[in-house]
């Protein structure tokens, strides 16, 4: 059956646009190994939000309750005190994830280093994503505490 | 020098200028809210319903339902309930109405409070000035004939019947997706404080309000029984009244049985039923308190009993009958809300 030629192809840029964050999302370890409709899924928990060359996205000391994932741009990491920049991400990588599980102030300062895409993940929609699909919220939550673990061990082996 | 003199000026137009323009904002937006109030409180009664609902959504999901079958199983339940409320108890309930108005109209019911009264004055001094015929029949004969124009004004009234449950169905099965477009309206700056603030109320709110309601519920069911029991008249109607009036702290439990003692004594013209009223009360209240309440209600709101009394006066003078046993529970959203931005603007804020 032919698809309509002006409806037909907005619904295929819209697919794309979706297709296209599922697969930079299914890279990350909190998504790995879920399948593509339990992702569309989370999908919708997930909070789009873009931002400016040097905007502030997250502000240290200030309380935080999630992360965000990149899906287009470059942000830098950075302290406040002596300019100090801890690290500069890029599409597919992701920051502030240890508020998932604990409100908390942030460590450090994160800006928008050029026109900016993320997606925010936050402790009310992981609780959510638990209420209606516990199983799926459960998997998403296993793969957080495995990541903070790698880190912890990995901070320790720093030492 | 020049610089300074404008300076001055823009600073006293800006500071002319900015409050009157936010009083003439508020002012149109008050006028906004009452020109659309019908639709407004179609809108909010949709979205209290739907909020009430939506952790049965979320389990009946959690089941394997999709959210649009989960949102047609509650459907389904829900007219199960009306249907089983507008075939048993709705009919006794508009005929125990309809019957008490005629009784309180009629002249056995003059008797009746002159006999009451005599008793009183009895006891009481003189220069009280009690005239509790006229007092008692006003309220009587305007609680009765205000309840059954509201009852029937609710019935008729199209748009309650028809755009409230397809605004509850939708808001029940994309709930989640409007509260996240409403969101992503939110600037950058803003949006995690709103975000937490929003869950922070869900989680105060949530847990209190289905419980006072499931408590409201459950009491109803208990004194319409045990009035039955008893053998008292419109033991429904009473039973029904009770429900709504639990909702109010302190006054709420007593305000049913003072209610089923005093329609018992229009009646049957002696007080034969008060004690076996009062205890059966008495008992429901300690089911109330030690099984029922400590299940269904998780969180409690604690709201001054001063604050109750206003309340109540203030809902009752606005809205009426239901206005009264809905005060708290407006009263309990406003305080959490209010609390809780305070709390995020604090924390959040510069």
């Amino acid at each position: 059956m032919d698809t309509d030629p002006v409806w037909g192809n907005i619904f295929k840029n819209f697919d794309k646009k979706e297709e296209s964050e599922i697969d930079i999302l299914l890279k990350i370890p909190l998504f790995e190994g879920l399948k593509k409709k339990e992702m569309r899924f989370i999908l919708k928990y997930l909070h789009p939000r873009e931002y400016k060359v040097d905007e502030l996205i997250i502000e240290e000391n200030k309380p935080g309750v999630g992360m965000y994932i990149i899906l287009e741009g470059k942000v830098q990491i950075f302290f406040k005190k002596g300019n100090k920049t801890l690290a500069v991400l890029g599409r597919g990588e992701f920051f502030g994830e240890m508020a998932l599980l604990q409100e908390s102030p942030r460590s450090a300062s994160v800006k928008a280093l050029e026109q900016t895409r993320l997606l925010g993940l936050f402790q009310p929609d992981i609780l959510g994503l638990i209420d209606r699909k516990p199983h799926l919220g459960n998997t998403v939550l296993i793969h957080l505490a495995q990541m903070i673990a790698e880190r912890l061990r990995f901070s320790n082996d720093e030492r | 020098m020049k610089k300074n003199d404008d300076l001055a000026i823009s600073l006293n137009w800006k500071t002319l200028f900015l409050p009157l323009f936010t009083l003439l904002l508020i002012l149109a937006g008050a006028y906004v809210i009452y020109e659309l109030r019908l639709i407004l409180t179609v809108l909010l009664i949709s979205v209290v319903i739907a909020y009430l609902l939506e952790p049965v959504a979320s389990m009946l999901e959690s089941r394997g339902l999709s959210r649009g079958l989960a949102t047609l199983a509650i459907f389904a339940g829900l007219g199960f309930i009306v249907l089983l409320f507008v075939a048993i108890v709705l009919p006794s309930l508009l005929e125990q109405i309809k019957h008490i108005q005629v009784v309180l109209s009629g002249s056995k019911i003059e008797t009746l409070i002159a006999s009451l009264e005599a008793q009183l004055q009895a006891f009481l001094p003189e220069d009280l000035g009690i005239n509790i015929r006229e007092d008692i029949g006003a309220l009587f004969s305007s609680l009765s004939s205000g309840a059954l124009r509201l009852a029937l004004s609710f019935l008729s009234t199209l748009s309650f019947l028809v755009v409230i449950p397809v605004a509850v169905f939708f808001f029940i099965k994309d709930g989640y997706d409007l509260k996240n477009s409403f969101i992503r309206l939110i600037p950058n700056r803003y949006f995690e404080m709103v975000l937490t603030i929003i869950h922070k109320i869900d989680v105060q709110l949530g847990g209190y309000l289905r419980g006072i309601l499931v408590d409201a519920g459950v009491i109803g069911i208990l004194a319409t029984f045990a009035l039955w029991i008893i053998g008292s008249p419109y033991f429904a109607l009473i039973g029904f009244f009770a429900g709504l009036a639990n909702m109010i702290p302190y006054v709420g439990p007593l305000a049913g049985a003072i209610l089923a003692i005093l329609v018992n004594f229009f009646v049957s013209g002696n007080f034969d039923l008060t004690l076996s009223i009062a205890i059966a009360f008495a008992i429901i209240q300690i089911i109330d308190n030690a099984l029922v309440q400590p299940y269904v209600i998780s969180k409690n709101v604690a709201v001054h009993p001063v604050t109750i009394i206003f309340a109540i006066i203030i809902g009752g003078k606005v809205f009426g009958l239901l206005g009264m046993f809905f005060a708290v529970p407006v009263v309990s959203i406003l305080k959490v809300t209010a609390f809780e931005l305070y709390a995020g603007i604090q924390k959040y804020g510069d």
